[in-house]
């Protein structure tokens, strides 16, 4: 944490300047003080008041993405896209670093079946893309009237070890996407019926991949170099509403369970972290004008380390 | 030439080019056949210092639509002073590999013969007649024949210099050769046509001028290719291949080249089936490699063997070459390798590096075969680019293997001495309708070949793979007006 703080303190000036930024870097440095202010956990009474810091800790973090992703968006003119890029990825692995440790130390004390801590011991892709697909449906008819079917092919039956948020965020994101193009794909070619999204998983020797195939159109050319830059969103602006959909109601369809972080174009490259958090990683091959094919692959992780942060 | 060598021995062993060197009698030919000298490198460097003048998609078809005499000359006189500056760059690369592969049978054979080449393309005057055009197609078309061998050789040139040439160094070598290549003949080729159908030798198909099609469908691409490869499997195997089935912009049309798009679909439509056999029915494919006596004296995806041992201290001149002639003199005993029948080839190829984790339990295979998942080709097309996905569960490719899927240089790539048996190569796709290259054997360059063909008019091929499930190969073009692309960037 105390790199964190640190990495907030060599921004240029004006970007810490910023209100948002500003509340991040306090509701960093606050908890860090208090914590490394008390002894060393050797008991139960010290381990309890630990326990008790952490968890307010975790609480505070709640809003700090969406605070990240506000902040940027208003300085993005006083840093270029690389350097905003890399300071926001190292910034939210770290975050994911502190928050799982923090998690998993708080969940120790409640434990449930198959759970190791945070993590899922029997955690079953299949069902939860189900669970999250129908969800992502639900959103999708809200907000467009209609939405794609889905189908679920190759090894149904796999069960790996992971961290359940960390999946079902990826997989949020990525339908989400996967359903929107579709959808809007299909108003705009005056496609009749919405061709159903794909998801394929697949077990492979060292890891599980997922492969999301959609045909919402691709990715064009001039977006597909910026997908993975944060802030970039092909949403259109506040004030650029277009007929019944919309913003607000594309706005809309962007949330869920990622909160407000989501249409202010986080949601790839924050996927992407979490992909390769545990060494996985996060692909995206376009086919220009027909749809796109999402490759995610995460280890089974037991066993595995977390990568070294880099600063 | 060639027979006065010390490597005499290995030639007349493993050399697949007796064929071809019974045609080097052309008194054309015979001047120039003298050990290039090095004080005539002077000239070389001339020609080599030029920038190539390099074309591109629209100029050739602009061109070509309304041919007059004066036109097809121009064209003549730039095709005659185009290939010696070409050819120079690449002896100028041949020169700057390291010696010892300098002296590898197979890389001296085709150094010759790019330096014959040379002296041969620009001792050819300033072409004024259409007489002289004709006798000028006569030489290239002369010479496009001739090096046919060039793939072939390179190929077993740069598998046997492991040892001596760094991995992206050969890759490198290998990359800039075959583009260059690609180059030189799309702009013989493009003339020779040209030509012939001015002359009306030959007529014009409808939408082709010259060599490109300006009505390339992708469907059409995609069903001949399919068609092609479905007639190789079954002829193969006996079995029913897996359907292809085509979806997305059935209708788009663009202009290429349809010999370059459609080596490339092949190639990867013919991996996708075997892997497909190998993860579904693996014993059709056993059965066949059974009943064809498998040949151990063919080079897989596994055998390393005679290399690696050798690794480390380089060996002195001339005993490297040596030795690996007599590692493969105990290797393959007395049978002539230049009359390969197909049976007696090796059947695992691209397949071996592809997974068979989970083998399907005792299904009758008749059953297996029916069943076999059929592949998706998916056609693209927006933003002046044309994309096809190959998609198949035929198990996917090891992690591991992906590192090296474009490689000429890693181990794997000793299938490159499967060419022995095929002495003649163009790499097209009617090579595999003839049977040029033997049904079933693998030479391990389809998919490095294909991403050159790709990347030729600044398009690409990239593959993704679930390991345990199957395969997608994206291949995008760029269409428009492209330039050659003729320098590797790679890494």
């Amino acid at each position: 944490m105390a790199r964190r703080v640190k990495a907030l303190q060599n921004l240029p000036f004006i970007v810490g300047v910023n209100p948002w930024i500003k509340s991040v870097y306090k509701c960093i440095t606050i908890p860090l003080e208090k914590l490394l202010s008390l002894p060393e956990p050797v008991d139960q009474e010290t381990q309890q008041i630990f326990t008790e810091e952490l968890r307010k800790l975790v609480q505070a973090h709640q809003e700090v993405i969406p605070k990240l992703a506000k902040g940027f968006k208003e300085c993005i003119k006083y840093m270029t896209r690389d350097s905003a890029t890399n300071f926001l990825d190292n910034m939210i692995h770290a975050r994911i670093g502190i928050r799982v440790i923090a998690e998993h130390h708080l969940s120790l004390y409640t434990p449930a079946a198959n759970y190791i801590g945070v993590v899922n011991t029997r955690l079953s892709p299949a069902s939860l893309v189900t669970s999250v697909a129908k969800y992502a449906q639900e959103l999708c008819e809200f907000n467009y009237g209609s939405s794609p079917e889905f189908n679920i092919i190759g090894h149904t039956d796999t069960l790996m070890a992971y961290i359940g948020v960390h999946l079902e965020y990826i997989f949020m994101e990525l339908i989400k996407n996967a359903f929107r193009a579709t959808v809007e794909y299909s108003q705009r070619t005056g496609r009749a019926d919405h061709p159903p999204v794909e998801i394929a998983i697949c077990k492979g020797p060292e890891d599980v991949i997922i492969r999301i195939r959609d045909q919402g159109g691709g990715i064009s050319s001039k977006d597909l170099p910026h997908i993975w830059e944060y802030s970039y969103t092909t949403v259109p602006k506040y004030d650029e509403g277009d007929g019944i959909f919309s913003t607000q109601a594309r706005m809309e369809m962007q949330s869920g369970v990622g909160g407000p972080i989501a249409g202010l174009g986080f949601g790839l490259p924050m996927s992407r972290i979490y992909a390769k958090y545990f060494g996985g990683s996060l692909e995206i091959r376009s086919i220009n004008g027909h749809g796109c094919d999402v490759f995610l692959r995460v280890p089974n992780i037991l066993g595995l380390s977390t990568h070294v942060i880099k600063d | 030439m060639l027979d006065k060598t010390p490597h005499a021995f290995l030639l007349g062993r493993r050399c697949p080019c007796a064929a071809s060197k019974q045609n080097v009698s052309s008194p054309r030919r015979r001047r120039y056949t003298s050990q290039p000298n090095f004080y005539h490198n002077r000239i070389l460097e001339q020609y080599a210092s030029q920038e190539t003048k390099r074309v591109t998609l629209r100029q050739l078809t602009v061109f070509g639509r309304t041919l007059t005499e004066e036109k097809l000359l121009k064209s003549a006189n730039y095709v005659r002073a185009e290939l010696p500056v070409r050819l120079a760059h690449r002896i100028f690369d041949f020169q700057h590999l390291p010696f010892i592969v300098g002296t590898n049978p197979h890389i001296e054979h085709i150094y010759k013969l790019y330096w014959e080449a040379f002296e041969t393309f620009r001792s050819i005057p300033q072409i004024t007649t259409l007489e002289q055009n004709r006798e000028f197609c006569d030489t290239v078309e002369h010479m496009l024949d001739t090096h046919l061998v060039a793939i072939p050789r390179l190929a077993m040139g740069v598998a046997e210099s492991g040892v001596h040439l760094a991995a992206r160094e050969a890759d490198r070598f290998m990359n800039e050769m075959l583009r260059s290549r690609i180059g030189r003949r799309v702009l013989a080729e493009q003339h020779i046509t040209l030509s012939a159908v001015f002359d009306g030798r030959e007529s014009q198909e409808p939408h082709y001028i010259g060599i490109v099609n300006t009505r390339c469908r992708a469907q059409d691409v995609v069903q001949r290719c399919s068609n092609l490869a479905s007639r190789v499997f079954e002829e193969a195997f006996g079995v029913t291949p897996p359907e292809v089935a085509v979806d997305g912009h059935l209708d788009a049309t663009f202009t290429y080249i349809p010999d370059q798009i459609e080596y490339i679909i092949f190639e990867l439509l013919k991996n996708s089936m075997w892997a497909t056999l190998e993860k579904h029915a693996p014993e059709v494919l056993v059965q066949a490699t059974k009943d064809s006596g498998a040949e151990p004296e063919l080079h897989r995806e596994d055998d390393t063997r005679p290399y690696r041992t050798s690794s480390g201290n380089a060996p002195r001149l001339g005993e490297a070459w040596a030795a690996n002639a007599a590692l493969r003199n105990v290797r393959g005993t007395a049978r002539d390798p230049m009359i390969p029948t197909p049976e007696h080839l090796d059947m695992t190829g691209p397949s071996s590096s592809y997974t068979s984790s989970s083998v399907p339990s005792s299904s009758s295979t008749a059953d297996a075969v029916t069943k076999l998942p059929s592949i998706r080709a998916t056609i693209g097309s927006a933003d002046s680019l044309i994309t096809f996905r190959i998609s198949d569960q035929g198990g996917g490719i090891r992690r591991d293997a992906l590192s090296h899927l474009w490689s000429y240089s890693h181990p794997s790539k000793r299938k490159f001495l499967n060419f022995a048996h095929v002495p003649r190569l163009a790499a097209k796709v009617e090579e595999s309708e003839h049977h040029v290259v033997p049904t079933g054997l693998k030479l391990g360059l389809g998919l490095p070949m294909s991403k050159v063909y790709a990347n030729y008019w600044g398009g690409d091929i990239e593959v993704c793979s679930m390991d345990g499930y199957g395969t997608d190969a994206y291949v995008t073009l760029k269409v428009g007006n492209q330039v050659e692309n003729l320098t590797y960037t790679g890494g």
